[in-house]
């Protein structure tokens, strides 16, 4: 996973439940500025912000795969 | 203050004004009413001896769970003011089962939601993980001085990623000096009181806030999280670029007009107000929320605030198929302060008066997050 793109992907398959997913999702736009949901292309290959919502979704249980 | 209760008194609210603890207490207890609680929350002025007046409503009840906290402001359906006590019943109709814990962030805010946490699984003898998010949901009491509530949050996210927590943080009527949670006799100045319900039925969480966006947005170029300061936007000092965006000038900067234009970090259009407090020596503008480099935000100017509440409480009921047994509302001392300006409090509280309802106006407010300038609350259907 080297993107946010690959990671709401990955977390999408991981979490099927969109009403789960969908709080979760503001869980991590609260905790890092990302909003999975809407892209921002300027940050989407930025190692350091995949890097903040990987360990945050990992904080919550949802462990993927980091390239 | 007489309150009145929901068909089958699955609920009740009280007010009082009565300065002792104990002789506040009984008030409290009187206009219970038929209810039985299985719960109590109570927003007490911080004057009180919140120990003594948790105690006394625990006594009256052994079985029930007793959180509460100190506030800039409590309130009913009925009315409200400061200097008082609000408090809300949640009878065997509309919970199940619950347990409660006080955290303590001494040893660590982390640590401290993940004890409590475990407490309250260990009493419910369930993994807070594994409770079913359409029943179950929590109740957050946070101290509103520490500056705890983003990590506090987030560690509820942790122990219960999928359960949503509402709740707002303790104050003390603007003095800005002492804030304490409660919970069961016991007291913390730094820490939260928690509370999980099983409920019978569905419940559904509000959350609205009164502004509309401006075509301004920042991204947040220096900053210092822990401090809650923003000190370049754009790659420009803050102050000048908010001086820009709103027309005022930064010498007038004050109360009024970080209350006009909060900003927001924004999901899609639904906005997460972060307001700001302060300009700091050093040229920073701080906040009453932990901004971090990198974050876009945008600014927002404050709007009327009896339609989007009126409507956000339809949204809710809506959900709830109508029928409401009743609501704990977390209300920002901001949106208390306007409150007063226009002395709108009698129109704000009546938009409430559906259903029992107590609640308090709050040093910041919580749901999946910290936010300011909002009213958050829980609605059991």
């Amino acid at each position: 996973v080297h993107s946010l793109a690959e990671i709401e992907s990955a977390f999408r398959t991981s979490v099927p439940d969109e009403a789960l997913r969908g709080l979760i999702n503001t869980r991590v736009l609260l905790r890092t500025g990302v909003n999975l949901r809407m892209i921002d292309p300027q940050k989407d290959r930025n190692p350091e912000v995949v890097a903040h919502v990987l360990s945050t979704l990992a904080d919550f249980g949802y462990r993927l795969e980091h390239g | 203050m007489s309150a009145p209760t929901a068909t089958r008194s699955a609920t009740a609210s009280a007010h009082s004004t009565r300065p002792d603890a104990r002789a506040a207490a009984a008030d409290l207890l009187r206009q219970f009413g038929g209810v039985e609680p299985l719960a109590v929350a109570f927003f007490c002025a911080p004057g009180y001896d919140g120990v003594a007046l948790s105690a006394a409503l625990r006594q009256a009840h052994p079985a029930c769970e007793v959180i509460g906290c100190t506030t800039a402001g409590e309130f009913t359906e009925a009315g409200g003011g400061h200097g008082g006590v609000s408090a809300f019943a949640f009878g065997p109709e509309v919970v199940a089962r619950c347990a409660g814990a006080l955290a303590e962030f001494s040893g660590g805010i982390k640590e401290g939601i993940a004890r409590a946490t475990a407490e309250i699984g260990e009493a419910l003898g369930q993994d807070l993980r594994h409770a079913d998010p359409e029943r179950t949901v929590g109740i957050v009491l946070i101290d509103g001085l520490g500056g705890a509530e983003e990590e506090a949050n987030h560690a509820l996210g942790v122990a219960a990623p999928a359960l949503s927590f509402v709740g707002g943080s303790a104050g003390d009527d603007l003095v800005l000096d002492r804030t304490e949670v409660f919970y069961n006799g016991l007291a913390t100045k730094s820490g939260a009181a928690l509370l999980v319900l099983e409920t019978t039925g569905p419940f559904a969480v509000l959350k609205t806030q009164s502004v509309e966006p401006t075509p301004h947005t920042f991204s947040v170029t220096r900053a210092d999280p822990a401090r809650r300061t923003v000190y370049e936007v754009d790659g420009r000092p803050v102050l000048e670029a908010y001086a820009e965006a709103t027309g005022v000038p930064p010498e007038a900067f004050g109360f009024e007009t970080f209350m006009r234009y909060p900003w927001a970090l924004m999901e899609g259009d639904q906005p997460w107000l972060r307001s700001p407090k302060a300009v700091t020596e050093d040229g920073g503008l701080e906040f009453l929320c932990e901004i971090e480099e990198g974050r876009r935000l945008q600014l927002m100017r404050q709007a009327e605030m009896l339609g989007p509440t009126r409507a956000a409480l339809a949204e809710a009921r809506r959900q709830l198929g109508g029928e409401v047994q009743g609501s704990l509302v977390f209300n920002c001392v901001y949106r208390r302060l306007e409150l007063d300006a226009l002395d709108l409090h009698e129109e704000y509280l009546a938009l409430f008066a559906f259903a029992p309802m107590a609640g308090f106006h709050t040093y910041g407010e919580s749901y999946l997050g910290h936010m300011n300038q909002t009213c958050v609350g829980l609605l059991l259907g």
